[in-house]
């Protein structure tokens, strides 16, 4: 079954292809050689992907001008769903009266539906090097900025509400809590045996019910709901954003918390700063919301991996299970409100970077 | 001398903007000495130790949120010794009819200058200022600073604090002579 999921991802692309190739060449743009977005671990991702649909993300370059583009297109329901709210999001955003910062984000240059397909295409932005690369201040100042500009943008009362609910679509505290029930009644029944994940989950269900009001406060934010390096591009001290279809108002902390969750494996020392900032600058409140949405994405993030157990085989399985594992120590870590230890982190590392394919590390190079 | 002084804003934290963080400031500062009562289009507002926050659901229709802004403020300054109003569509409207019905002392305060700004184009909110500043005691034009961060790897300045903490050590006692000659008057 898993060989077969493989062979199903290569044979729809290799349809795909078939289509776009032709109509790319029609609007001036030619594909790259080398596609970091269709190998690797990407069959999997797009084979339990909870909410995003399946699509295509290639690299190519306008045969004219020679620059480089981001190019998605897609023929599933929930992949043009997902096109078509980034493409709303996108002119929604300098629209919106109280943003009172304008996001930078890749400019759209094409948005075409044809015979079913739906094709977006978007600048590339060229970034001297990957985020985490960049000092630690300046990593800090760079999302902090974004955090902030995020949050200038509040849905403050009923008629900011009504405008943004129709477009970003909005989460309060009941369907962040009843998306966290579906999330964890769907992890245990993927991982009945692990005693340990299901105690957390529950533990983390009862902390979430107990402060509801907490994460409601919060609410009624603009937040990316994937803020991390992959979906971010800096080109002249400044933030871009990508996949506008990650944006919606809910918790303000949503954004951070998935941010911080990465940073808790890939950077832990920027996740301390993070920590320690809105413990100095913010309400205990605002440090337990915080808390709150990060344990959240964190059981969303379980019931994701737990989802490849059934596809995934040999040294992939053997990874997914050490992910698993990882995570559900990280969220027992939240929890206890204890750190991770650093020893945690990078026994994992190494299990990770030697069970991980070639073609996945090719993929992850450069990614963040 | 211990006044009950009413607040009232249009904005009051989780907003982030001005005057929100100002307003739960001012009621910080003011509620050792004072007894302080906010009134604030809000939802699930901060509180503030020793500080009675009363709310009107910021998620109501507009005409419905005014209603029951003016009618809170009414019953809350009723029994207040002075009232303080953040500049701000709603609550110059709320302030203007409360200030006609009766007669208690108050004080204009532009804390939201991006606001203020956004009157000047407007011949409506140019009449709604117009319509509470001429019942002010007095208008105050003096928009709070930015409370300096703490930011990690970065050298906290004693200055900015410093400075920071004049500005409203000035500004309570600026506003503790107003609001004694406003109720003596």
């Amino acid at each position: 079954m898993p060989i077969d999921l493989k062979q199903e991802w290569k044979a729809f692309i290799a349809r795909e292809l078939v289509v776009v190739e032709p109509w790319l060449r029609e609007l001036g743009y030619e594909l790259e050689e080398e596609q970091p977005h269709l190998g690797g671990e990407r069959y999997l991702m797009q084979a339990v992907t909870t909410v995003s649909g399946k699509k295509l993300i290639l690299l190519g370059h306008n045969t004219s001008t020679g620059k480089r583009v981001v190019i998605k297109v897609t023929n599933d329901q929930n992949g043009i769903r997902e096109l078509e709210q980034e493409h709303t999001a996108r002119a929604m955003l300098p629209a919106i009266r109280f943003a009172y910062q304008i996001f930078l984000s890749p400019e759209e240059l094409v948005f075409r539906k044809r015979k079913g397909h739906l094709l977006s295409i978007q600048a590339y932005i060229e970034q001297d090097r990957p985020f985490l690369s960049r000092p630690i201040e300046e990593q800090f100042a760079l999302a902090l900025e974004a955090f902030k500009a995020q949050e200038g943008a509040h849905a403050a009362t009923y008629e900011h509400g009504r405008q943004v609910r129709k477009t970003l679509g909005t989460m309060d505290a009941p369907a962040y809590l009843e998306q966290f029930k579906i999330l964890a009644r769907e992890s245990t029944k993927r991982l009945p045996e692990d005693a340990r994940l299901i105690q957390a989950l529950a533990k983390a269900g009862k902390l979430l019910e107990q402060h509801m009001e907490t994460i409601e406060r919060y609410t009624g934010f603009l937040t990316h709901t994937d803020f991390v390096p992959h979906n971010i591009r800096v080109k002249g001290g400044r933030i871009y954003l990508l996949d506008h279809a990650s944006l919606r108002f809910g918790n303000k902390y949503e954004g951070w918390a998935r941010f911080l969750n990465f940073m808790m494996l890939y950077h832990p020392a920027l996740e301390r700063a993070f920590i320690q900032y809105v413990h100095d600058n913010r309400t205990p409140e605002e440090s337990l919301a915080l808390r709150l949405m990060r344990i959240y994405r964190l059981v969303e993030l379980i019931r994701y991996y737990a989802g490849w157990l059934e596809s995934a085989s040999g040294d992939l399985l053997a990874l997914t299970e050490a992910r698993l594992s990882f995570w559900t120590d990280a969220l027992i870590a939240l929890l206890n409100e204890t750190p991770l230890e650093e020893k945690r982190i990078e026994v994992y590392k190494e299990t990770r970077d030697r069970l991980r394919s070639n073609e996945e590390k090719r993929r992850q190079q450069g990614l963040h | 001398m211990r006044m009950k002084i009413v607040l009232a804003t249009p904005l009051y934290p989780p907003d982030i903007s001005e005057p929100a963080p100002y307003i739960k400031e001012l009621a910080r500062r003011l509620a050792p000495k004072h007894e302080v009562v906010i009134v604030a289009t809000s939802y699930l507002p901060e509180a503030v130790d020793g500080v009675r926050i009363q709310t009107v659901n910021k998620h109501r229709p507009l005409l419905i949120r005014l209603f029951f802004l003016t009618l809170t403020l009414l019953q809350e300054a009723k029994h207040a010794d002075i009232i303080i109003i953040e500049n701000g569509a709603s609550t110059e409207f709320a302030g203007g009819i409360v200030a006609r019905l009766i007669s208690k002392p108050f004080i204009m305060h532009i804390g939201d200058v991006a606001a203020h700004e956004r009157t000047k184009q407007s011949i409506r909110d140019r009449i709604l200022e117009a319509f509470l500043s001429r019942r002010a005691a007095s208008v105050i034009n003096d928009p709070p600073p930015h409370k300096p961060e703490i930011l990690p790897f970065t050298e906290r300045l004693s200055d900015e604090q410093t400075s920071y903490d004049t500005w409203w050590s000035n500004h309570i006692a600026r506003l503790n002579e107003l609001m004694t000659y406003a109720n003596r008057s």
